[in-house]
């Protein structure tokens, strides 16, 4: 299988964060029924938190021991985000019901992104984002903006072999 | 912890709707369930767009059989694939405005009362070639591969509407699934489309159990979908419980809001979109065609000849010709091309080039239907959904 490289980093901090939750809860899951799910998840939302918090004072990557491990040549390992201000807001508010993939893939201008964010509002469920609002769209419109690909863009990313036949 | 638990719990035993304020404890809460299915089954070489919901791309090269194989059918959600299907208690219901009874089928009565029909049917999502719009369209950002023409078995969707009784004001017809939406949220429909009636009536329009000959796997739409082949495949419902006979143009969700649908008059790249009532739904998709062999990024050795073949389709239309060209679109040369094996499936073609020199070449397919129509060399009339992309395919190839 062919996974873009933000989904298989995702995959892969999935592994881990699923399996050690699961072993340190093990004798909770058994009074709880098999939630396994939501513990690991649980956690993960409390990394979140953490994390969040650090974004909202304003110092999303050096503040933060634990967003410092995970960037790697200015990507948050992770989830595939460029680690620029603001992506943790995307992580909280966006992952929770589709894969980040379908940020990373999309390009547009600011209005653009405030039109799918109105219509994930309307038709989606997607919640008000208050005061989020503003540095989600700032962070979107600054690293996820179109570039100009005119009418037609030339063939690009040809793997070349010898054909036999 | 508990918070999680419970929710999850109470989301086990179907507690009804979730407000956004619940929907956003439970998204913190980390009790949304996440998507079941893997992609076991699928080559290995197929390009995941995205998981959640799964949209899974199909490259070019991989759809050269003439029949796609189940490992090679790109796969394009919505919604989260539904758990816990029971075949042997799946019912489909037959409703709306418009029919004259309401009528309600298991799977045993569907294949028993109503004879049964085999079609080969290309599905096509309206979003293909989403990727090659500037600025670019929303949503999936898909590469040529949106596209498969599997054997369908199934009932016509015309005899069964027929049982049920279709009123002279009925204009519509379209499905619910058992999907569930991305948010989780229980009472929210991820997309609940269809077509109007006199497209539901055609001889080719199924409700189908089998997909090449086999029960439809799980994220095909098991164990009932609908099969419109020629349209945008999202009208193309899976895992099908219902279908209502409206007395208007379906309001369901992905009916509106600018979804599969494109401006009625033509807008200037990047223009706001339109109100959708200066917007059309997308039906018959437009005339387009794959180079499936050989895949790009040959490099002939010792030689300047190469065959080519692909498959070309047309909506509700048949292919009349199809072209290939060397020399970035300044001479074409003509195909052979073959009919289609029935009605909606796409038609086999084939051609050898010859080189005249070494060098960087592009192969560029062009078909052209039978009203005349050609596929554009550069990406047609921008819209703001990123639909209906048949730009000619383009693969490269080096004379070494």
């Amino acid at each position: 299988m062919v996974v873009r490289a933000g989904t298989l980093k995702a995959i892969g901090s999935r592994i881990k964060i699923l399996v050690l939750p699961f072993l340190l809860s093990f004798p909770l899951l058994l009074g709880a029924g098999c939630q396994s799910q939501s513990d690991t998840r649980e956690q993960r939302q409390e990394e979140r938190e953490r994390e969040s918090a650090v974004a909202m004072n304003g110092n999303p990557v050096t503040g933060s021991s634990v967003a410092d491990s995970q960037v790697i040549n200015g990507v948050h390992v992770p989830t595939g985000l460029i680690a620029d201000e603001g992506y943790l807001l995307i992580q909280n508010n966006c992952s929770s019901c589709h894969s980040l993939d379908l940020v990373k893939d999309k390009r547009a201008s600011r209005e653009g992104w405030l039109s799918t964010i109105r219509w994930m509002q309307q038709t989606q469920g997607l919640w008000d984002l208050g005061s989020n609002e503003k540095p989600i769209l700032d962070y979107l419109a600054k690293n996820y903006a179109p570039e100009d690909m005119g009418r037609r863009k030339q063939l690009t990313g040809i793997e070349w072999y010898i054909l036999k036949e | 912890m508990a918070r999680g638990v419970l929710f999850t719990l109470s989301l086990a035993f179907g507690r009804s709707a979730m407000s956004a304020e619940t929907l956003q404890a439970a998204a913190k809460a980390g009790a949304l369930k996440p998507d079941g299915f893997q992609m076991k089954g699928k080559h290995p070489d197929l390009v995941v767009l995205s998981d959640r919901p799964w949209n899974v791309d199909t490259p070019p090269h991989l759809l050269d059989a003439p029949v796609t194989s189940t490992a090679h059918a790109f796969i394009r959600n919505n919604g989260l694939v539904p758990e816990e299907i029971d075949a042997a208690t799946w019912t489909l219901t037959i409703d709306g405005e418009s029919a004259v009874n309401r009528k309600v089928y298991t799977l045993d009565e569907l294949k028993s009362n109503f004879k049964h029909y085999t079609y080969q049917l290309q599905l096509e999502c309206g979003g293909n070639g989403r990727g090659e719009f500037s600025p670019p369209g929303k949503g999936n950002q898909w590469g040529n591969g949106a596209i498969h023409c599997c054997q369908w078995t199934g009932v016509r969707v015309k005899d069964v509407l027929a049982a049920a009784g279709i009123k002279p004001d009925a204009v519509y017809v379209a499905y619910y699934g058992k999907d569930r939406h991305i948010s989780g949220d229980p009472k929210k429909v991820p997309i609940s489309r269809g077509v109007p009636v006199n497209k539901a009536l055609e001889n080719e329009s199924l409700l189908a159990w089998a997909m090449n000959g086999k029960d439809i796997p799980l994220i095909h739409g098991y164990p009932l979908r609908l099969v419109f082949g020629g349209w945008p495949a999202s009208a193309s419902g899976k895992w099908v419980n219902r279908l209502v006979i409206r007395n208007k143009v379906h309001d369901g969700p992905k009916m509106t809001h600018g979804s599969y649908m494109v401006p009625a008059q033509p807008i200037a790249p990047g223009a706001p979109a339109p109100a959708d009532k200066d917007m059309k739904i997308i039906e018959s998709m437009p005339v387009r065609s794959l180079i499936s062999y050989p895949k790009t990024g040959a490099i002939l050795q010792n030689k300047k000849t190469l065959n080519l073949r692909g498959h070309a389709w047309a909506g509700d239309l048949e292919v009349k010709e199809m072209h290939v060209s060397t020399d970035f679109g300044a001479t074409w040369q003509l195909c052979k091309l073959e009919k289609p094996v029935n009605r909606l499936a796409w038609q086999d073609w084939s051609t050898k080039v010859t080189f005249p020199s070494a060098g960087y070449y592009e192969i560029w397919a062009r078909a052209t239907d039978s009203l005349g129509k050609m596929q554009p060399m550069v990406v047609p009339a921008w819209n703001p959904g990123g639909y209906l992309n048949n730009a000619c395919h383009r693969i490269a190839v080096q004379v070494a």
